[in-house]
């Protein structure tokens, strides 16, 4: 029982009671559409007639009873004197004697009736007065059965207003129905009138209208939404409006409407609203003609960013179709190179073929360019890529087939850092200069020649291609990438994380894969955070699956699980080398858990990571590897043979285009060489303070910061001095102090109140605080 | 408004219902075999003596018969079933006080209902109590029950039994009672079997999307299909195709792969119709099953892929195409069935037929480095007698013939080959690779140039690997990973698994030979999850053993080595296999007993030279025998031994080899004998095998 409604019906029933009680019968009737009430305002009634102690009898007119003699008044008699309500539900479907009756018992008892607009039956009017519902809302069920008892042009209208969903116009309908417009006219006033048509727009109710569907058999359905569609084509209709039709309907297809299909999925893709296309460019594919190949090839485009593999699939179908040997290897070229890289198998298989007869056909540019995206299917595979390094020894850059091919081969050369990093790199450069900047949108091509040129070491290139071209959301990936590699951290964060906010273009798994880099060579932990909460749990891909452990490594560090991080990283960083990406500048994980292994004192293991780490720099020669493995090799290692690594470090990197790598190693070398060379120490500081600051690192520039205000405060205090306060922060007393060095107490107390005012602290406990020393 | 409650609740509320005078419906509803007509008969027991009890039952095969429920209804009453509906409603109201049990109410006919209706709008104010047992199957009487809300529509109890747990008949016997839109939609569900679209299994039903997703709705209601996504259980699925006919389901799922195809389903769900379905005869098919095949084996799913491909021999094909399916079903079945496999490829073999030349290539590719000498050899000698081979088919044949007969050491049952020798100097490519093969075994310094032309073209596998080989034993390391990482790639793009695995131990042993034992120990474990332990061949696994004891010995597992010789019985060895095995044995030998391991290493070379195999680059045994006499106190036979092999080495003539050679002589000289000699040579493990690269040391 749903609560009493209350409102201005009810008050008016209230009062009518009171009448009633009093002994002044009346007949009220109750009028509204399906479902705005009527019944349960009855039921309140009787509930609060009963409580003013009225004797209530109920009864109910009914469709299949209309032709019953006093059918309703049977429910009623005997009707017992003194204070009596009688609520009558559809009395519209009342026999007129029962009416007649009920009219006659009003005149000493409340006789409160529901009518609805719209049945039939309606047009009654018993005397008295009359309340009116307006329409409160639908239930299937309820729906159907209204519909049941309509005339046959109401219903056809009905079924119409349904199929024709959102464009329910008059025109349409009276053409869909085959009806003379004043009948439909008609109709459509009566649905109004049932309350099944939403007053402000003429068209039905949501769930009227799936309620109208359920009532239509498949046959009905399929020919309706097939009329509309021919319907709506034939008025020049938007190409959206009527594919809604085509892909309702599973009857045959008209000829145009393969075409129709696919220029709505074509303005559904430009309007970035790829399942729409996704459904249109299937029903396409479902229609057999000479058309179905062209749909199958645009089908696995539009749906290549989210379902490669099913792309692959599609293409695989549509290259059954295509009768020619050119036509299949054009088809193959639709989808874009990174298209390629899910599954390796199938796509050995797929292309294979096709690659095979272009070579038979003797056309060397087609081959190549089937050829460039075999090769990037292979870009997580060992032995591809060391194959695709060999390859790229053996090519010219003489066209644009071979330098699709070189840039791909290039990529994965520079992935799996088995050549010199130079030499990948000036091809790279050279190949980036047939990029045009403002390509309409950002050419993967070069996006994957960003990538080379920063795992080489050489993302200037790069950064004035990228500022060079027009500024898109794709870019924004690539750019932060260069400036990671640059070593312009605040720029690449900034970058990176407008790119992940971004809703408009969602980044796809190659991005995730850049942005994860970005994220572990900042050493952002935000970042991280943000792209591993943007990403599914599983990776399907082991590629993305492996980097996303490497930041969950980070993300355990970051949280003070240094065990857990260590392991994360080692089991991703083996992942990665078995996929062959051994590339140190991208992938530094080593450098990171040699870094954890040396917190977990674990120098053994750190040392043989680090120089693993080292041997693949050097195989791959990039400064900014070099130099960063020779950084940790001497930051484990200790006294000169240390200091000398970290210094060929610097020498290195003064050559590497990412300087804060350069910055690093000041600071490693600043600390080091502060016990014995202060000013030199100060210097390197300094150094790494000022590159930090330009690079936007606020972290390493704090940290320089700190241990330079203690190098420049310290150098302030004498030798003695020096002594007097290294002893004094380690809690020795002054008379141990004097005693260790020799001197009088009050020696000591004059030292110490001198490296106070010199320092510019107040008392002792505030002494390691401000040379920041570990004394 | 209807109110769920207990069946023990139901009891109370009847009997309440009829002392208020007031009437009530009570609807019991539960799938079928739920227990509706036990948990009725138990309502009815409960009903009291001055009560009137009328139980009626309502039938499917009825349920078209016009007032059949009624008619038994007042028969009971004693009353005519033919009068006005407005009499026969006061005939049941003037019997009050009065329960009507109506069983299976869902299969009442529409003039019971219109009275049933009718009844219920009467009984408010009576001690009329109305027990409904339905199934939720969504039949038309089922709807048009269905309370309204109505100012007299009695309180309305339900309730719910739990579906019983699945089985087949009942399952069988509720899809008799089904319409026939639900059972169209539960074929094509099975049809499609567990993970389909949703718009084939409608299209295959004939259904749309209205129907379809209310017909689902029962069948979830019935327990039939799961709740939280339309999918079948396995025993739902099995009972229903159970209850269709062999041609029902032929035809059904024929017409499930067209849709199929025509809505270019995926390759998972296609390939899973395409399974069960009769033969297409259409191209698209058979390239669907072997695409699906290709990426199920990759994921190491291969007895799948083999089901899959099994089926797709079942398609219309040429011969060549036929036998583009067999040897990518041999590579499948080298896990299950080594043996299937080998003979699918005997049978592409076999094949004649125009454009068979690449695909009996293949085949015999395949075949050559499965090692199963006399299968292989008998196979190519009889595709060699085919009239119409190409001469370079015909010259490829022949190299892989001969070295199927090295590798074996037995040229043929009648102890002659039957097969012309290879030409020399052999211009075809794997010839040369052969030719090659079997000059470096022999010592002959020619190989070298000779296998380096032969890997030129990127051709067969197997006498690729052969020239790969040679040149690691030539110490031309770089040049053999190139050539093995070129087959590594090749392989995988031909799928051909063993050859996969061949390249994987092979760069094992080069990594070795490198002294990058972290990268060998990789490639042997990736040899052995490309080909797992039970579809090696004897030679493949002796090799493995002996790779493996060199990198257990050379991590100081001496133990782990000893268990790993254990673990491989050595009886049935023979040939090449027998060689290595002792190999690996001497190993283990040398390290925990050294006086005993020269027997041992002796008795291997015996074998070794029996093949005809005498270059020292091949097995160090003459070397590691040396240590075992120095141990013993036989310095004669050592310096015998050492001697041998440095005259061996030269004239081999690799200078890599002939360098580390004489590195290793000092070495092994220096072995001391008696109890020193273990520590000695464990001490000197890792160096010993581990040889340092030429340039690096």
């Amino acid at each position: 029982m749903t609560e009493a409604p209350h409102g201005p019906g009810m008050d008016h029933l209230t009062q009518a009671l009171r009448s009633a009680a009093s002994g002044t019968g009346t007949f009220v009737t109750v009028r509204g559409p399906m479902g705005a009430g009527k019944s349960a305002l009855l039921r309140a009634l009787a509930v609060q007639a009963d409580g003013a102690g009225a004797v209530v009898l109920r009864a109910s007119g009914a469709y299949a009873e209309r032709d019953w003699d006093l059918g309703v008044a049977d429910q009623l008699r005997p009707v017992p004197a003194g204070f009596v309500v009688i609520v009558v539900d559809d009395l519209q479907w009342a026999d007129d004697s029962s009416v007649r009756w009920l009219a006659d018992v009003a005149e000493r008892a409340l006789v409160v009736a529901a009518v609805r607009d719209g049945a039939p039956g309606s047009g009654i009017t018993p005397p008295g007065t009359v309340v009116c519902l307006p329409s409160a809302g639908w239930s299937q069920r309820r729906v159907v059965e209204c519909l049941r008892r309509q005339p046959g042009p109401v219903r056809g209208v009905a079924q119409a207003m349904a199929v024709l969903g959102d464009q329910a116009e008059i025109g349409l309908i009276t053409a869909l129905t085959g009806l003379d417009d004043a009948t439909a006219g008609t109709a459509v006033r009566t649905l109004r009138a049932l309350g099944l048509v939403t007053a402000q727009q003429d068209l039905l109710d949501p769930v009227v209208q799936d309620a109208v569907l359920a009532t239509m058999t498949a046959l009905e359905h399929d020919a309706g939404h097939a009329a509309a569609a021919v319907l709506l084509h034939d008025r020049g209709c938007p190409a959206g409006h009527v594919a809604e039709h085509l892909v309702a309907t599973r009857s045959a297809l008209p000829e145009w409407a393969v075409e129709v299909l696919r220029t709505a999925a074509d303005t559904a893709l430009r309007r970035g609203q790829q399942p729409a296309a996704l459904t249109y460019l299937r029903r396409a594919v479902a229609e057999p003609g000479p058309r179905r190949a062209a749909a199958l090839v645009e089908l696995a485009v539009a749906e290549c960013t989210t379902d490669g593999s099913l792309a692959l699939h599609h293409i695989s179908y549509a290259l059954q179709l295509l009768e020619t040997p050119r036509e299949r290897a054009a088809a193959v070229l639709r989808l874009p190179v990174t298209a390629a890289g899910t599954t390796l198998p199938l796509v050995r298989d797929v292309f294979g073929d096709v690659e095979q007869e272009v070579r038979r056909l003797g056309d060397h540019d087609l081959a190549l360019r089937i050829e460039a995206r075999m090769r990037y299917a292979g870009h997580a595979d060992l032995s591809e890529l060391i194959d695709a390094t060999t390859r790229l020894g053996e090519l010219e850059n003489t066209g644009a087939a071979q330098r699709e091919l070189l840039t791909v081969l290039s990529h994965s050369a520079a992935l799996v850092a088995r050549t010199s990093a130079k030499d990948v790199a000036a091809l790279a450069d050279r190949l980036l200069d047939h990029v045009p900047p403002s390509a309409g949108q950002a050419d993967e091509m070069a996006q994957l020649l960003v990538k080379t040129l920063c795992a080489a070491d050489s993302p200037l290139r790069a950064a004035t291609w990228t500022l060079a071209a027009e500024d898109q959301a794709s870019l924004r990936v690539s750019r932060a990438l260069v400036a990671v590699h640059l070593g312009e951290v605040a720029e690449a964060r900034l970058l990176a994380k407008t790119a992940l906010a971004d809703e408009r273009a969602p980044v796809g798994p190659d991005a995730v894969l850049a942005l994860a880099v970005v994220a572990l060579k900042a050493q952002d932990e935000e970042l991280s955070g943000l792209l591993l909460s943007s990403l599914p749990a599983e990776a399907d891909d082991p590629c993305t699956a492996a980097v996303v452990d490497v930041l969950r490594g980070a993300d355990a560090v970051a949280r003070g699980d240094v065990r857990d991080g260590l392991r994360f990283l080692t089991d991703a960083g083996h992942q990665l080398d078995r996929l062959g990406w051994r590339n140190v500048v991208l992938f530094p994980w080593r450098t990171t858990a040699a870094g954890l292994h040396r917190q977990l004192e674990n120098t053994c293991a750190a040392r043989i990571l680090a120089e693993e780490d080292h041997e693949r720099a050097v195989e791959w020669g990039a400064p900014a590897g070099v130099g960063r493995t020779l950084r940790v090799l001497g930051g484990l290692t200790e006294g000169v043979g240390g200091v000398n690594l970290l210094h060929a470090a610097e020498d290195v990197l003064s050559a590497s285009a990412d300087r804060l790598e350069l910055a690093r190693t000041h600071l490693a070398l600043g600390l080091r060489l502060r016990e014995q060379y202060e000013q030199t120490a100060a210097r390197h500081l300094r150094r790494c303070h000022d590159i930090a600051a330009e690079c936007g690192d606020q972290r390493l520039v704090r940290q320089a910061g700190t241990h330079l205000r203690g190098e420049v405060r310290r150098a302030a205090l004498t030798r003695t001095e020096r002594k007097v306060v290294a002893l004094a922060v380690t809690g020795r007393s002054n008379q141990d102090i004097a005693h260790a060095l020799s001197v009088s107490i009050r020696a000591v107390e004059k030292h110490l109140t001198n490296s106070y005012r010199k320092l510019g602290v107040l008392r002792r406990s505030e002494l390691a605080g401000a040379l920041n020393h570990p004394f | 408004m209807s109110k769920r409650i207990s069946e023990h609740q139901l009891v109370t509320e009847l009997a309440g219902s009829l002392c208020r005078d007031s009437g009530a419906v009570f609807e019991v509803t539960g799938p079928p075999e739920s227990g509706r007509t036990a948990a009725l008969k138990r309502i009815a027991d409960h009903v009291s003596g001055g009560t009137r009890l009328i139980a009626v039952r309502a039938s499917a095969f009825e349920s078209d018969v016009d007032s059949t429920v009624l008619a038994q209804v007042m028969a009971d009453l004693g009353a005519d079933p033919d009068r006005p509906t407005a009499e026969l409603c006061r005939v049941l109201l003037d019997a009050a006080p009065l329960v009507l049990v109506l069983d299976d109410a869902q299969w009442m006919d529409e003039s019971s209902i219109r009275w049933l209706r009718a009844l219920l709008r009467r009984i408010h104010r009576a001690p009329v109590a109305v027990v409904l047992a339905t199934t939720g199957l969504g039949t038309a009487a089922e709807d048009a029950l269905a309370e309204d809300d109505s100012v007299t529509t009695p309180p309305w109890y339900v309730v719910a039994l739990p579906p019983p747990a699945p089985d087949e008949d009942r399952i069988a016997r509720t899809l008799h009672v089904m319409s026939e839109q639900d059972v169209r939609l539960l074929r094509a569900m099975a049809v499609c079997g567990g993970q389909f679209e949703r718009s084939l299994v409608r299209g295959l039903a004939g259904l749309d999307g209205v129907h379809a997703d209310r017909a689902m709705t029962r069948l979830r209601g019935l327990g039939l299909v799961t709740a939280d996504e339309p999918r079948l259980t396995d025993g739902v699925a099995r009972a229903v195709l159970g209850a269709m006919s062999g041609d029902q389901r032929a035809d059904l799922r024929s017409e499930a792969v067209l849709l199929g195809h025509q809505a270019a389903l995926g390759f998972e769900r296609m390939s899973t119709i395409l399974a069960e379905a009769p033969p297409v005869g259409a191209t698209w098919a058979r390239l669907v099953l072997q695409r699906q095949a290709r990426v199920l084996a990759d994921a190491g799913r291969t007895v799948e892929a083999a089901r899959l491909l099994i089926r797709a021999l079942g398609e219309t094909a040429d011969e060549a195409t036929r036998a583009d399916v067999l040897i990518q079903l041999a590579q499948c079945e080298l896990d299950h069935a080594p043996e299937a496999a080998d003979r699918r490829l005997v049978e592409v073999l076999h094949t004649t037929g125009p454009a068979m030349s690449g695909p009996r290539l293949r085949a015999a590719d395949v075949l050559a480095c499965r090692e199963r000498s006399g299968v292989s050899r008998r196979a190519i000698e009889i595709a060699l007698a085919h009239p119409d081979l190409t001469e370079s088919e015909r010259e490829a044949l022949k190299g892989l013939y001969w070295y199927v007969v090295s590798v074996a050491g037995e040229p043929g049952e009648l102890g002659v080959p039957v097969v012309p020798s290879l030409p020399d100097p052999p211009a075809d490519p794997v010839c040369r690779g052969v030719a090659a093969w079997r000059l470096a075994c022999a010592g002959s310094g020619d190989a070298v140039a000779l296998a380096t032309s032969a890997l030129a073209v990127r051709g067969p596998l197997t006498p690729r690997l052969a020239a790969a080989d040679v040149l690691s034993w030539a110490a031309e390391h770089d040049k053999a990973l190139a050539a093995v990482d070129a087959v590594l790639v090749d392989g995988r793009r031909c799928g051909s698994r063993v050859a996969v695995a061949e390249a994987m131990l092979l760069r094992c042993s080069v990594r070795l030979r490198q002294g990058r034992v972290v990268e060998a120990a990789e490639d042997l474990a990736r040899a052995e999850a490309e080909l797992p332990r039970g579809c090696r061949t004897p030679l493949f696994s002796a090799r493995h053993l002996a790779l493996e004891v060199v990198l257990l010995l050379a991590a100081g597992l001496v133990d782990d080595a000893r268990a790993a010789l254990v673990r491989e019985p050595i009886d049935a060895a023979q040939g090449l296999t027998y060689a290595w095995r002792l190999f690996a044995g001497g190993l283990v030998a040398l390290v925990t007993e050294p006086a005993t391991a020269a027997v041992t290493f002796v008795e291997c070379g015996r074998c070794l030279r029996d093949h005809g195999i005498v270059n020292p680059s091949v097995l160090p045994w003459r070397f590691l025998a040396a240590m075992g006499w120095r141990a013993a106190g036989e310095v004669a036979r050592a310096d015998a031994l050492i001697a041998e092999t440095c005259d061996l080495a030269v004239r081999w003539g690799a200078p890599g080899f002939l360098r580390e050679t004489r590195k290793l002589a000092d070495l092994v000289r220096a072995m001391p004998s008696g109890s020193a000699a273990g520590e000695f040579s464990a001490g000197l493990f890792p160096r010993l095998l581990a040889r340092p690269a030429p340039g690096r040391s």
